[in-house]
């Protein structure tokens, strides 16, 4: 799925108040975690057809039950992050992507520790879960899946990266 | 929905093609009978690994169990409303060829002696500390009834550990009698050396971890060879790309196919036992079309996940349910799990290379507090624990990215703070034993179902005082031995969830419910795992297990497969 170009921006924004650009490592957005989880979102688990869906949807009585929401990964960015925008400009005047990098990282502060409500069907907390959940995933995980641009992420931090599967192997048992 | 037979009845149709599935049929094909294999997963083969590397691979759940077919649901007790997983997480039970051998870090731990104490010898020594609510199981077998069989499963998957013995310097003086070696001899790792000195300097005795993942290329007393471990780290979640961890698909299922006497099939979802009487004639299952097929057979073995075994006997009406306000009958008692923490140690002058080996390989275990006596010297809980340090076996970084307690989740002091602790983390592993009690246990929801509508296994479960005592012993313990390495933080939790969590993984060593025991009262097979009521069904796999060990289940339930095998070509 492809997010609007507001969504985007607030994605963006957000992911790099998580993972800033350093003097040598690009930023979340820079390293393509936008792009990462645009597809992440268009994919089964992202859609949620990996997830159990059978009704009814409860709300536990107390811990350790998980994601209990009718919701997919796709439905909540697209929910909050239109809700995070709204709720950045009530709160602070301006869309979030606008708004200055301190200013922003004290937005995502109430959104972390879940002061920032309820965005979209989801508590902020969660929300901010999630997102941080996929930009880690965007920024650290393999290049293929259009997030660690080149690798730049692995070199900063210096991960050598996964060893390629020698092709000339006698695979033994496993055929 | 159409109800179709084949023309032959094999003489045995093995249900779920893991370790004890993999096992059983090729005992049974190479005694010369004809057996159907029904596996609800696919097919894994080589050509499905070669992009294998990949942790958001790994964390897209490829070869794990489809919660969307079918899932389980939780309750914390009987008071509470249960809520079905929605995603994987506490377990991960496989799904292919191969089962969860697929997913596993490749550790195949022996139980120890004490583990099949039975009731009565556990209450002439511990009487009034043994929680009240207690359903310890008598497995009716000792662990020397047993030993035979696991220095089999041993040489069948290659293991490969310490070659001194119990009471020789670099053995496990706390392991059982064996009747030989290790197939193999351990990796050694200087890096990991720092947590053994720091065991020793304890009074601790640290053996080399024993694993499936070979130092060398190997070839079993089947002619089964495998290849040596390549280092990559990608163990845990996946199956190993080159076949060098020891999987039932790497190891007993070509022994089994090459008797010609197997057939295979894939994307078959059994729903039912079919019985008549105190004989059971077939299963009804799902094929990937979704239709109903018939298979009848001569035999039917029960050998999928613990979860799974007990909810086909519930579903078809075999066996007692367990009820847990009387205490009677017997399908779904005897729930158990392991409890499973680990810490970071971290140290500024130190790094572990921790992205190359495979799971523990190479590194160190202390089994000393597996002892109750040991585990608990003051008497506060029963139950023992294993504590080990190794390398993590979970490919990529993201499981990697430690940084010392008190420093952000996100922004700038955290990102630096991940970049400077980078590879400057020692995982410390201390896997813990839960006990049986009264309330825990498995019954069908009254609510959710699965694709077909079938309904789901219940599961009524949570911590108990005991276990959060052990846990908490456990925690200190580790937290100890990071100190006496001159860790400069430890990283990790200082006990048990206030509630048992669904999300984070635990470990997927769920056992019990359809246990084994000399009294069929309490009991749903005999010790030749031979069921009580229905006499040419075996039910095989951790389900059988009475109660966890602090090690986790699967030699045992490789160990008590290849006992059961050989009860089907003694007696049935």
């Amino acid at each position: 799925m492809s997010l609007d170009a507001t969504a985007r921006a607030t994605l963006a924004a957000l992911a790099d108040c998580i993972f800033p650009a350093t003097e040598d490592c690009p930023s979340a957005s820079d390293l393509g975690v936008v792009t990462y989880v645009e597809r992440h979102l268009a994919s089964l688990t992202g859609r949620g057809e990996r997830t159990y869906a059978h009704p009814p949807y409860d709300t536990p009585a107390d811990s350790g039950h998980g994601w209990q929401l009718s919701l997919s990964h796709a439905e909540v960015y697209e929910c909050g992050l239109t809700a995070l925008d709204a709720w950045a400009r009530e709160t602070a005047g301006a869309a979030f992507a606008e708004l200055a990098p301190e200013r922003r990282a004290e937005l995502a502060g109430q959104l972390a520790d879940g002061s920032a409500g309820e965005l979209g069907g989801v508590g902020s907390r969660q929300l901010f879960a999630l997102v941080r959940e996929h930009v880690l995933e965007g920024v650290f995980g393999d290049p293929r899946h259009g997030g660690n641009r080149d690798g730049a992420a692995w070199r900063w931090l210096g991960y050598p990266g996964p060893p390629a599967l020698a092709t000339d192997l006698s695979l033994g048992a496993r055929a | 929905m159409s109800d179709q037979s084949s023309d032959q009845v094999p003489d045995a149709v093995v249900v779920g093609l893991g370790w004890a599935g993999g096992i059983m049929a090729a005992e049974l094909a190479r005694a010369g009978m004809s057996v159907v294999a029904l596996e609800r997963g696919p097919q894994v083969t080589g050509a499905d690994l070669a992009d294998s590397r990949d942790e958001l691979a790994v964390r897209r759940n490829r070869f794990m169990q489809d919660v969307t077919l079918e899932s389980w649901t939780l309750r914390h007790h009987a008071g509470e409303r249960a809520l079905p997983l929605r995603n994987l997480g506490a377990w991960t039970p496989g799904s292919g060829v191969g089962g969860s051998s697929l997913l596993y870090g490749g550790l195949l731990k022996r139980f120890y002696p004490a583990d099949f104490a039975t009731g009565a010898e556990l209450r002439a020594t511990y009487g009034d500390r043994l929680p009240a609510d207690l359903t310890w199981g008598d497995w009716g077998i000792g662990y020397e009834d047993l030993e035979p069989y696991y220095q089999r499963v041993e040489e069948l998957a290659g293991v490969s550990g310490p070659q001194a013995g119990p009471r020789e310097p670099g053995g496990n003086p706390f392991e059982g009698p064996r009747s030989g070696p290790y197939p193999v001899g351990p990796r050694v790792r200087s890096r990991y050396a720092v947590f053994a000195e720091a065991a020793e300097h304890r009074g601790l005795h640290p053996f080399p971890v024993p694993t499936t993942a070979l130092p060398a290329d190997f070839t079993n007393p089947d002619g089964v060879r495998r290849t040596h471990c390549h280092e990559c780290g990608f163990c845990l979640g996946l199956p190993c790309a080159i076949g060098a961890k020891g999987e039932a698909a790497t190891t007993v299922i070509p022994t089994a196919l090459a008797t010609g006497r197997v057939e295979v099939r894939t994307g078959c979802y059994v729903v039912e036992v079919v019985h008549e009487g105190d004989a059971v004639t077939g299963v009804r299952y799902h094929d990937q079309q979704g239709r109903l097929v018939f298979q009848p057979a001569r035999r039917v073995v029960l050998a999928s996940y613990a979860f799974g075994n007990t909810r086909l006997l519930l579903l078809s009406g075999i066996g007692r349910p367990y009820d847990p306000v009387t205490g009677t009958g017997a399908v779904g008692r005897n729930y158990s799990t392991n409890i499973s923490l680990k810490l970071s140690a971290l140290f500024a002058d130190r790094t572990f290379d921790n992205h190359i080996g495979s799971v523990d390989s190479g590194g160190f275990e202390v089994d000393d507090h597996v002892d109750w006596a040991t585990a608990a010297p003051t008497g506060e809980h029963v139950g023992g624990f294993d504590i080990s340090a190794g390398p993590p076996g979970r490919g990529g970084v993201l499981n990697r990215l430690v940084t010392p307690p008190g420093t952000p989740e996100w922004g700038p002091e955290w990102q630096a703070a991940v970049r400077a602790w980078f590879d400057h983390d020692l995982k410390l592993s201390g896997h813990g034993q839960v006990l049986p009690y009264r309330q825990s246990h498995l019954d069908l929801d009254p609510v959710y179902r699965d694709a077909y509508g079938h309904p789901l296994l219940r599961i009524t479960f949570d911590w108990q005082e005991n276990e959060r005592r052990l846990a908490r012993t456990m925690v200190a313990r580790m937290r100890e031995l990071a100190a006496a390495m001159g860790a400069d933080h430890v990283r990790g939790p200082s006990g048990l969830d206030e509630h048992f969590d669904t999300v984070r993984y635990q470990g997927t060593h769920n056992t019990g419910g359809a246990i084994m025991g000399p009294d069929p009262e309490s009991s749903v097979v005999d010790p030749g795992l031979r069921s009580w009521t229905h006499r040419n069904l075996w039910v095989v796999g951790g389900s059988a297990i009475p109660q966890g060990s602090s090690a986790g289940p699967t030699a045992t339930i490789c160990a008590l497969s290849l006992r059961a095998a050989h009860d089907v070509l003694t007696r049935g």
